[in-house]
């Protein structure tokens, strides 16, 4: 069996004291950074990037790849505690994890989160490692057109995210795409909406914008009264997840590891979608949808299982082809350059132990996370029984230094004040911020795929329906929106899920 | 404290009567900026990063990397444009953010040597004509039939509007008198994933990455844009080889430093680097990026910036590249 020796030299290189040792460093710095607010994998990465230089390029790439689960990991810590997402997959379990823990279930939502994303973490190495290569050349295939359709299906997802009026979530979508398409145009270089600025030249980075509609709102309508506080100190109840809770996330789990798995090999960022379309899906698979939003285990399970699983086969264009897929593995890729590694192809073949030692590393990294952030769970759970006029200063402090630190730039922070009081009046009105967030995310994409074939097309429009997949994902969102644009189903929909 | 380290460093100076100039001799007392204008993690970044640390070695003081990413580098260099001329900031120029910007964007209102004093040339990247494997074509010459019979109906990717592979390509199709269509993407890896999967039919890319797709039947390339063959693809000739004459596109990739910076202190830096970009060790990391070094003086790298803000003005000029 040429899969298993390979895995044994897998193992073999990953479990060298030293490459264990690195792993296990990247896993806690990860961890540690990543829980400021606001700092997702990206910035994280980016600051520690420079302490992997000395080390060889094996034990670097672990040590990076540790770096980023804990990050990400990290960054779901923040989201289920203060409601501050550092990346797009977080967003998603802000929404019910932070429910939870507002609920007292912090340490349920930390817990599954935790055991998701391992189980999640545990599969997604073995598809690594038996299909990366099958799977490439399939993902290859897929187009601009394709993307295009998919990140069209992922807007009618925002729908669903929302669980108020039908008609407030379309204005948040069409606000956060709006908003995503400030700055340079890709085909003209022509700067949009930036009123001259250099600071806005490159658009709004996520992490400003989530801040400030997410975090920073919900700190200035916990100050309003003291009811919420008092939930957030109140009975804790079992620190770890119940029986019950696990046996309702399992099968979430393992969807969202399914759905992870195949939207994170596409080497066209489809790993963004990854956890929008579990949310959806579980909200369509629940008994009980109209918990959704307040504080559903099987919300947090799925949308942090496919996260993980997502991150993890986005791994696959990179060791397969050298090509990054998103602004994480390009890090990666110019880390395996400073080592003087060539990112392609070759890598497999050349550098068997890298390849294989990496895809092992993997699943050690996934152990580790879960055993330094169990013990850890008791720890956050504790931070939240500060009392709130002490804590929200800390949130906001750290939070300013988190923005600040992404990019070193002040500017960023008096955004993230700006995006503060627009979210804050947001809220009053009655309008949700997680569908603007996927709008903004999947902005970029759908407008940037969109042109870019028309442009391959020379512009005719029948190339989307040429394409056999492009056909059938854009029929779906067609189908799905028709359905929720029914009177009927609408009255019955509104009925479910709205709030108060 | 300052004062008194001077004063030591007087004294010091004033014993050993042989030193020459006592500014050089002081330069440098503490660590050096070497601003990188794009985030960590690309090309730029390893390449500042492998010299400045090697760098750190000879010159006697730690030369910090800082990322000041935004606007295609406009951001980055203008910080440096208007840093204090001391030679504690330094930048990581070529010909993207030295030679290209200045044409297409009204915000990087700089002059390369006009505004920046050139401290030293440190290498040259040649990009390679990949085109995808099923494109039925042999050669240079065949592409450029091809595209004479269907103008327009060949696409090339680069990885953004202004970037040296939409330049490279621009040159080709004006130099070769054809037509092919340019799809931008978001960096080199997007626009090579196309390529891989049949979408695109060619590319200006590095020559390493690119090479590795080669090697692995992915792709294939026609010619490279340097001056001279690559030694990573040296059966592949080059563009003037293969009937294209009077093309060479190479990115220059230099240190330079605010304008006004002392002499004697650019004769130091420019020491530093050239005897860092001697060491076979430091070549064989740049390499990875396609990277030929090309040490020389401060004098030589202002030739190299003017003739390359002339060569790519021209070209939008002339081939009336439209970018606003």
């Amino acid at each position: 069996m040429d899969l298993m020796s390979n895995l044994a030299l897998g193992f073999s290189t990953a479990m060298s004291l030293q490459n264990l040792g690195l792993a296990f460093i990247g896993c806690l710095v990860g961890t540690l950074i990543g829980i400021l607010p606001g700092v997702g994998p990206i910035a994280t990465i980016t600051m520690l990037l420079p302490i992997t230089f000395g080390i060889d390029p094996v034990g670097a790439l672990i040590m990076l790849a540790g770096i980023y689960y804990g990050a990400q990991y990290g960054g779901s810590t923040s989201a289920i505690l203060v409601n501050i997402p550092g990346e797009a997959g977080s967003v998603v379990t802000a929404l019910d994890g932070h429910a939870m823990a507002k609920k007292g279930r912090a340490g349920a939502a930390l817990g599954i989160s935790a055991i998701g994303s391992f189980i999640a973490g545990c599969i997604a190495t073995v598809v690594i490692a038996a299909l990366a290569v099958p799977l490439t050349d399939l993902a290859l295939r897929f187009g601009p057109t394709d993307y295009f359709a998919l990140m069209v299906m992922g807007l009618v997802f925002a729908v669903v995210l929302a669980h108020g009026s039908v008609l407030k979530a379309v204005a948040m979508i069409l606000l956060g795409i709006l908003l995503s398409t400030i700055g340079s145009d890709l085909e003209t270089g022509q700067a949009r909406m930036t009123f001259g600025s250099l600071h806005l030249a490159d658009g709004i980075d996520f992490a400003v914008l989530a801040m400030g509609i997410f975090g920073f709102a919900e700190v200035l309508r916990n100050l309003e009264g003291g009811e919420q506080r008092d939930v957030i100190r109140g009975t804790m109840g079992p620190l770890l997840p119940t029986r019950e809770e696990m046996r309702r996330s399992i099968a979430p789990i393992l969807r969202g590891t399914g759905l992870g798995s195949v939207l994170g090999m596409l080497p066209g960022n489809g790993a963004v979608l990854a956890p929008f379309a579990s949310y959806t899906l579980e909200k369509k698979l629940a008994k009980r949808p109209q918990d959704f939003g307040k504080g559903a285990i099987e919300a947090v399970a799925g949308p942090e299982s496919a996260n993980n699983a997502g991150a993890q086969t986005s791994f696959i264009p990179l060791l397969t082809l050298g090509i990054p897929p998103n602004a994480v593995m390009a890090i990666m890729v110019g880390a395996m350059m400073i080592q003087g590694i060539v990112p392609g192809p070759q890598v497999m073949t050349e550098s068997p132990a890298l390849f294989w030692g990496m895809i092992a590393s993997m699943w050690i990294g996934n152990l580790m996370l879960l055993v330094i952030n169990l013990p850890l769970v008791g720890m956050w759970v504790r931070l939240l029984k500060v009392p709130y006029r002490l804590l929200f200063p800390a949130i906001l402090i750290f939070s300013c230094i988190g923005i600040y630190s992404i990019d070193n730039n002040p500017m960023d922070v008096v955004f993230t004040g700006g995006f503060a009081i627009a979210g804050y009046l947001l809220i009053k009105m009655g309008f949700e911020p997680a569908p603007l967030l996927l709008g903004f995310v999947l902005g970029h994409l759908i407008e940037e795929n969109l042109r870019r074939a028309m442009l391959l097309s020379r512009g005719e429009l029948s190339t989307f329906a040429e394409n056999p997949l492009s056909l059938i994902l854009l029929m779906i969102s067609v189908g799905l929106l028709l359905l929720s644009a029914l009177p009927t189903l609408r009255a019955k929909r509104e009925e479910v899920f709205v709030e108060d | 404290m300052k004062i008194n380290r001077r004063i030591f460093g007087l004294m010091a100076a004033a014993m050993m009567t042989a030193l020459p100039a006592i500014a050089a001799a002081e330069y440098p007392e503490r660590n050096i900026t070497l601003v990188v204008p794009f985030p960590p993690g690309g090309g730029n970044d390893a390449m500042a990063r492998i010299i400045g640390d090697a760098m750190t070695r000879v010159i006697g003081a730690t030369v910090v990397v800082e990322n000041k990413a935004g606007a295609g580098g406009v951001v980055g260099t203008q910080s440096v444009q208007h840093a204090k001329p001391d030679g504690y900031t330094l930048l990581l120029g070529h010909s993207g953010t030295m030679g290209i910007n200045p044409h297409v964007y009204p915000a990087a209102a700089y002059h390369p040597t006009k505004d920046f004093t050139p401290v030293g040339l440190i290498s040259e990247i040649p990009l390679a004509l990949v085109v995808n494997k099923d494109l039925p074509v042999q050669d240079v010459a065949g592409l450029i039939a091809l595209a004479k019979e269907k103008p327009g109906a060949l696409s090339y990717a680069s990885s953004g509007v202004g970037t040296g592979s939409h330049m490279a390509a621009e040159l080709f199709a004006h130099n070769a008198g054809i037509e092919i269509a340019h799809i931008p993407y978001r960096g080199s890896g997007p626009a090579m994933t196309d390529l891989l999967g049949g979408r695109i039919d060619l590319l200006f890319g590095v020559i390493p990455s690119s090479h590795a797709q080669i090697a692995a039947g992915k792709a294939r390339a026609l010619a490279v844009t340097g001056a001279e063959r690559s030694a990573t693809m040296s059966e592949v000739p080059t563009m003037q080889e293969a009937g294209v004459e009077g093309y060479e596109a190479a990115l220059i990739y230099g240190l330079l430093a605010p304008a006004g910076t002392p002499e004697d202190v650019v004769a130091k830096v420019n020491g530093a680097l050239n005897t860092v970009l001697a060491d076979p060790a430091v070549q064989e990391k740049l390499a990875v990026d396609g990277s030929v070094p090309r040490p020389g003086t401060p004098e030589y790298h202002g030739k190299a910036l003017d003739a390359d803000l002339e060569k790519w003005g021209a070209l939008i000029r002339d081939a009336k590249i439209e970018i606003h």
